[in-house]
This record gives structure tokens, sequence and C-alpha cells, in this order.
């Protein structure tokens, strides 16, 4: 069973030691593509472990019988109604095929990313903050962001930035480098849906980063067609 | 020649993330240095916003004691009290500390602003203040 910990502690070493010459460390170096391969492990992995946890504490109370063969009669009884289809089998079975449309299960694993993300960012800005200087301004922040922070993960920077100079910046990256792979069947507007989870990671980053300089925020993340996505930063405090 | 330390590590919500004494002490002081410390938190404050660089140099001073200030981007501040004036030798220490602390931070089951309770920390420490400060 991951728990946020030890997930967090794979994402920073790889966030940290997947980069050339910036690694105070001893200069050992992770393939950079053993990030992507864990983010998309990362967001099936916790779906199936909330789902579990979730459904499967629920229903394993009611019964004494051996776990398995408990749990899956009890939940196909107990939870018939409250899932949709696509959750009827034990998580082994179901891999990525269905997609839980259970939107509350969703919003725990939207919760649990973001916060991974908000953890990860913290961090992150401690670590790769420009040495003996230190960013005041709110925009000065963001660009750090789309610049920095981005080219440490993703290689490239955001494309466009925009601000209303009030507390509201939209950054957007019209090749996201985690959606480079992904294609769905029908491609469009379905693809752009399932896409969702892997952008809240992100969106925890920014909202970690930002407040490890004392700005509060709400980050919400789109994505109209897929390599392309959506960042929206709301500065929440009044700073 | 005896110079004495103090060296303390303090978090956003002002309370102390770690203090250690270096050097030899004397005992009517111990409890005076948090004092100190504490009272110069204002003026880091204001300082900080006069400059962009990390290290503010001496911020304030107290009878004998001079209140050294070093600010990490995260607004976690290292302070240090010092009788004796070596501005490079400090900035080189501060810097090996934030290094330091750093490191404290990219480990995943120690969360941000709560005491830094490791005896490696400790011990890696002392070994600087060693290197720089005596």
């Amino acid at each position: 069973m991951s728990n946020p910990q030890t997930v967090t502690a794979t994402a920073n070493l790889l966030a940290a030691l997947s980069l050339d010459g910036k690694d105070s460390a001893g200069d050992r170096q992770v393939n950079g593509s053993a990030l992507e391969l864990l983010i998309s492990e990362l967001v099936n992995t916790l779906t199936l472990t909330t789902q579990e946890t979730k459904w499967g504490s629920e229903t394993a109370a009611q019964s004494d019988e051996p776990k398995e063969e408990g749990a899956v009669e009890a939940r196909t009884l107990a939870d018939a109604p409250k899932r949709s289809t696509g959750a009827r089998s034990s998580p082994m079975v179901s891999g990525w095929q269905e997609v839980p449309d259970n939107s509350e299960l969703m919003e725990q694993v939207y919760v649990k990313l973001e916060l991974i993300g908000f953890r990860i960012g913290r961090r992150l800005a401690e670590r790769f903050a420009p040495p003996n200087r230190r960013l005041t301004d709110t925009l000065d922040i963001v660009k750090f962001v789309c610049k920095d922070i981005w080219m440490l993960m993703f290689n490239r920077q955001i494309d466009n930035l925009k601000t209303n100079h009030r507390g509201i910046y939209v950054l957007q990256d019209n090749k996201f480098k985690w959606f480079l792979r992904m294609s769905g069947n029908n491609g469009g507007a379905a693809a752009a849906r399932r896409a969702q989870p892997y952008i809240w990671l992100p969106c925890g980053i920014i909202r970690g980063v930002l407040d490890s300089y004392g700005v509060g925020t709400v980050v919400i993340a789109e994505t109209l067609g897929l390599p392309q996505c959506t960042f929206q930063i709301k500065v929440v405090s009044d700073a | 020649m005896s110079s004495t330390y103090y060296f303390a590590i303090v978090g956003t919500n002002d309370s102390p993330l770690y203090e250690t004494e270096l050097g030899v002490q004397r005992d009517e002081s111990k409890y005076l240095n948090q004092f100190i410390v504490h009272a110069a938190l204002d003026l880091v404050d204001d300082a900080q916003f006069m400059s962009t660089a990390c290290y503010l140099k001496t911020i304030d001073r107290y009878n004998d004691w001079n209140v050294s200030a070093y600010v990490t981007p995260s607004n976690t501040r290292l302070m240090l009290l010092h009788e004796t004036k070596a501005d490079d030798a400090i900035r080189l220490f501060f810097t090996d500390c934030h290094e330091l602390y750093l490191k404290t931070l990219l480990n995943p089951f120690y969360e941000p602003n709560t005491p830094i309770q490791s005896q490696a920390f400790d011990i890696k420490v002392n070994m600087l203040a060693k290197k720089y400060l005596f």
C-alpha cells in the first residue's frame, strides 16, 4: 500500500536527482522518464488504494469470511447502489479500463494528490530557490514557477503567462509533458476528462511553491485538448 | 580565547526549530540568549525588506553580543549570537547550515516548521561551527 510519505519520498528523490549539474549530493542521476512512469502509476495506485480503504474497510467489518470473498460479495450487495459499474470487481482485476465515475472517490484522490504535490512544492521551492537572492514580488514568484520549476520538472518553460495584476495568473502549457504520451480512443473531450487526475499533482506543486513564499493561493487546472493544459492561480491572502 | 556562540533556527511562526550553544558558555547567559534572539526577530523583519540578499549581516547589538541573521527563501531565519566580528566566516557558516537545513527538509518524514530533533543534524552543525567559527 502506498502511503503519502513513501510516495513523496520517491517523488522528492526523483525531482531532486533527475536534473543535471545542480546536484550537490554527489552527482547521482536518475533517468528523467522514471518521473513520468512514477506519476502515471501514482494516480492509478492512489485511486485503487483509496477505493480499497474506503470501501474495503466498510465491508471487512461486516463479515468473518476470508477477506477476498467476503469483501467482494459484501461489496456488491451493500455498495452496488453507491458505486458505478466500473468498480464492481476487485481492484486487482479492474486495472484502469473502467474509469470510476464515482465523484466521491475522485474527490478523495484529488485531495491526496494535491496534498502530495503541496508537500513536494514546498520542498522544491526551498531547494531550488535562486541562490542568495530572495523573491519578494508575487509576480516574480509566479515567473519563478513558470521558468525554473517547470524547467526542473518538464525540461521546458510555460508557454504563456497572463495576469490581471490583481491576483489572478493564468499559466498555459501547450505541450504538457505528461500528456504527450497519452491518447484516448476517441480523443477530444473524453480523453481530456480522463487526463484530469494527472494535472492535480502539478496544481499542488504550484500551490506548495507559492505557499513557501507566504502567498496563499488556490490553483485550478483544466485541459481542453490533450497536450495542452491551463493552470489558474488565484491569490487568496491579502499579501 | 573563549569565544562563545549561540545559534538558533527560527521558523515562520517565530518558534525555534533548533538551538545550540557552541564554545565555552558562561552560566548567566543561557536564558538571555533566547531573549536576545527573540527581540532581534523584529529587526530581521525590517532588514529583510531592505535587501534581497539572504545574508543580512549584523542586525542588532546587545551589550557585548552581536546578532547576525540569514533568511532563507521560505522565511526561515538562521540567527547567530556572537561576540567577535567575522562577517565572511559567519556567512560561510550560514550557507552551510542552510544546506543542512535543506537536506532536513528533503526528508519526507520531517514536517516543515517543527523542531529538528535529528542527532546527525546536531553533530554536523557542531562540525561546521568548529570549521568556520573557531
